[in-house]
Order: C-alpha cells, then structure tokens, then sequence
C-alpha cells in the first residue's frame, strides 16, 4: 500500500489514465503505482464505469446494411477455409473419407456415402435398400420429431421425420457422441414432408448415440445448438 | 428466437472462439450499431466509420474472441476495442486534427420501437442520461474530456493545445468525470 503522499502525487493521473489521455510510458508508471494504491483502486471502481457509458452516450446512427454483410460475408469466408483446410488435411490421411466430410460438399457425400458406403439409395425421397448387416434399427421420438437409425456394420443410415422447414442460412447436422466427445457427422436438408435421410459415415462402433442439431449453413465443427433428437446405440 | 438469440453475451463467447458465425452474427446485431455510432463519432465520417468497425470486429473474430469476463462486460470490452481502433484511425490521417463536432443531419437517432430490446431501451435511456450530464459540465471540463476520450489526445497534447498547464488539464479531467457521476447518481436516485 502507498503512503497518501504518495498518492498525491499520482492523483490527478488516474482521470488521464481511465481516459487514455496517457502516454505510454507513463501508463506503465502509473499501472505500477496502480497495482499497490488502495486509494486509486477505488477512485478507478467509480471512475471506469463512467468513462464506458461515454462510449455509449454518442448519438446512435443506423448502420449500413451492407457493413453487415460485408463483416458476415468475411466469417463465413474464414469458417468455410477453415473447414476446407481441415479437410484437405484429413484427406491426406484418411482418403476417401476425408473427401466425404468436407462441410462444403456435405450433401454431396451424404448421397455419396449413402448410396456407395450404406447401400441405400436416396433420391426424391425414395429409399431403397439393397443391403444391410442385419442389426436391429433403432427408433426414437422426441416431441413431433422421431428418428430411426439403421446400422450398416460400422456406417448407418438414419431417417427422421417431424423436422421443420429451416432458415436458409441453416442446415441440419447430424453428431456421433462417443463417451461425452461429439463428432461431427453428415449435413442434410428435409424433404418437404419433414422427412430427411442422412449417412452416418463415422464409426458407429463403440458409439453412444447419434444426434442432430441445426447448425449454421456449411456446417459446425462443434453443435452449436441443442439436440433435436439424439438416438442411443446399443452396447 | 433462436437458441443463440437467447443466449447472454458472456455466454456467447465460448462460441465466438470456437467460430460459430451464427454465434458472431448475434453478437454483430447486439453490438454492431453502437460500435458504429461510436466509430463514427470519432472518425467524423461513415466509410471511415465502417472501415473501423468491420476491422474491430473482425479482429474480434479472428483473435477468438479473448474476452476475460472478470474485467467487464462484452459491451464494455467491444466498444473498447473500437474506441481504440478509431483513435488509430485518427492518427493514421496525421496532421488532421479531430472532429469535434459533427454533422447532426447525418444522424439518424434511434427511435425506441417494438423491435428494441430491454437491453437496448435502458442503454438508450442511459446514453440520453449521460449526454445530459456532459451538456451540464463547464465547457472547460467536457472539452479536456472530449478531446480525450473522443479526440485521442494525450493530456500533454491537450495542455499544449488549450495552453494551459498539464496539471489542470488532468484536475479538470477529474472533476468533469466525478459531476458526470454525481449527475447520473441523482437521476437515479427515487
């Protein structure tokens, strides 16, 4: 703690400080004698709070719609690198299924998964099977939506029903949970009936369950959003 | 309302920094009009406004969102950063000086409507109490603070402007903020 004579000195320096009306090398001084002065500390408690509301005190001016866009339109530029960065990484180690989960081809492999890995083939709603490994599927509902998962070894396939329609810049997305730790899985789209098939490409084996959030379009690396529906696996 | 609408700032940036865009989208909506007013009322012009905001907040993005919330809030902590970012913007344009004042028939103030939060009514309402204070402080007190706070000047460059010895112009700093304080503690009191 200071002496109050000490604290004269430095006084008048807090006003400067909380306004940023000082220079660097003194704020660093001042910090110093800031860390060990009681008297400061709680002149600062009242005084920061005011020094933020003039921050808040300008008069409003409505922003320009386009400043939104061209700020939003640099996140999900960042958001969709990033997926593909991460996904060409994953393609080198993992071939084919690297390829299959790129976010930005996400329904893409969903159709590709489903007709080459699960056997099924989705199209205009129509399903058929031409294969399977004899499991038992499981169904589950949970409000107005209800889902069943069919197993095909590994992959599955899972089919919801009672989904509503989404904003255009969502998409659900389909998550294995292993033990608490949620990996990302297929992206897909509804049917106009609130039905949707998805391929679940990741490793089913030793899984927990299987869940579907919304996510933002393009897909999250982690959910973002409750589960809508989350299926248990059988042990 | 979505699930993020409904979140709290502090809780949204966990998201933030994981870079969920619906997460920073939210965030932009809350914040995103104060940050440009403020921007604009340093800058004295709108392309320079936007230029500071979208940098601000995609630095924001980009650094992951490292907000400490045991050093204020969200709001607090972004129009910090853009404060901050305007006053660079200032300085880059050596040699001109700030704008002091500014062209009230660009400003399109915010009428309360249906559409306001709760959040956004009181910090409106707190904006026009604050406004009403500094019109309440002499003219020598609000101009070491404006120059200050809105200008980017340091206390030494204020003295040297306004001629006046450095120790009056921080003691003039001081008192102007503690009449704000005591303003606003009276328009609160019952």
């Amino acid at each position: 703690m200071t002496s109050a004579d000490e604290h004269d000195r430095w006084r008048d320096d807090l006003s400067a400080y909380v306004l940023g009306a000082l220079e660097a090398n003194e704020c660093a001084d001042f910090e110093r004698h800031l860390e060990t002065c009681t008297i400061c500390a709680e002149d600062q408690r009242w005084m920061q709070p005011v020094v933020t509301l003039l921050s808040e005190s300008v008069p409003r001016i409505a922003a320009p719609r386009e400043l939104r866009e061209r700020v939003m339109g640099e996140v999900r530029s960042d958001v969709e690198n990033r997926a593909a960065a991460v996904a060409g990484s994953s393609r080198k180690s993992s071939g084919l299924r690297g390829l299959l989960m790129r976010p930005a081809s996400g329904l893409v492999a969903v159709v590709l998964l489903a007709a080459g890995i699960g056997g099924y083939l989705i199209a205009d709603g129509t399903d058929e099977r031409s294969g399977g490994s004899g499991e038992p599927p499981v169904t589950i509902s949970q409000g107005n939506v209800s889902a069943t998962l069919e197993r095909q070894g590994d992959a599955g396939t899972l089919q919801v029903a009672g989904l509503s329609e989404l904003q255009p810049r969502e998409v659900y997305q389909a998550w294995v949970n292993h033990d608490g730790k949620i990996e990302e899985s297929s992206l897909f789209a509804t049917r106009k009936d609130g039905t949707a098939t998805a391929a679940i490409p990741r490793e089913l084996n030793g899984a927990d369950s299987v869940l579907v959030t919304i996510e933002p379009r393009g897909g999250s690396l982690r959910p973002t959003s409750g589960a809508l529906i989350e299926v248990p696996l059988p042990d | 309302m979505s699930k993020v609408e409904r979140l709290a700032d502090e809780d949204l940036m966990p998201l933030i920094a994981d870079r969920d865009p619906r997460a920073f989208e939210v965030f932009y909506d809350r914040h995103g009009g104060a940050a440009y007013s403020l921007a604009y009322r340093v800058v004295g012009s709108r392309l320079g406004a936007e230029d500071v905001t979208q940098e601000a907040f995609l630095s924001i993005w980009r650094s992951g969102a490292r907000f400490d919330r045991t050093r204020g809030s969200v709001r607090a902590w972004t129009l910090g950063i853009v404060r901050n970012r305007a006053i660079d913007a200032l300085r880059r344009e050596s040699g001109k000086a700030p704008k002091l004042s500014f062209d009230d028939a660009a400003i399109l103030e915010s009428k309360p409507s249906d559409k306001l939060t709760d959040d956004e009514a009181l910090r409106l309402t707190e904006a026009e109490e604050v406004r009403g204070a500094m019109r309440e402080l002499p003219t020598e007190q609000s101009k070491v603070i404006h120059l200050a706070f809105f200008g980017g000047f340091s206390h030494s460059e204020i003295a040297e402007m306004l001629s006046m010895p450095l120790g009056t112009v921080k003691g003039r700093m001081r008192l102007g903020l503690e009449k704000i304080r005591l303003q606003l503690a009276e328009g609160v009191a019952p």
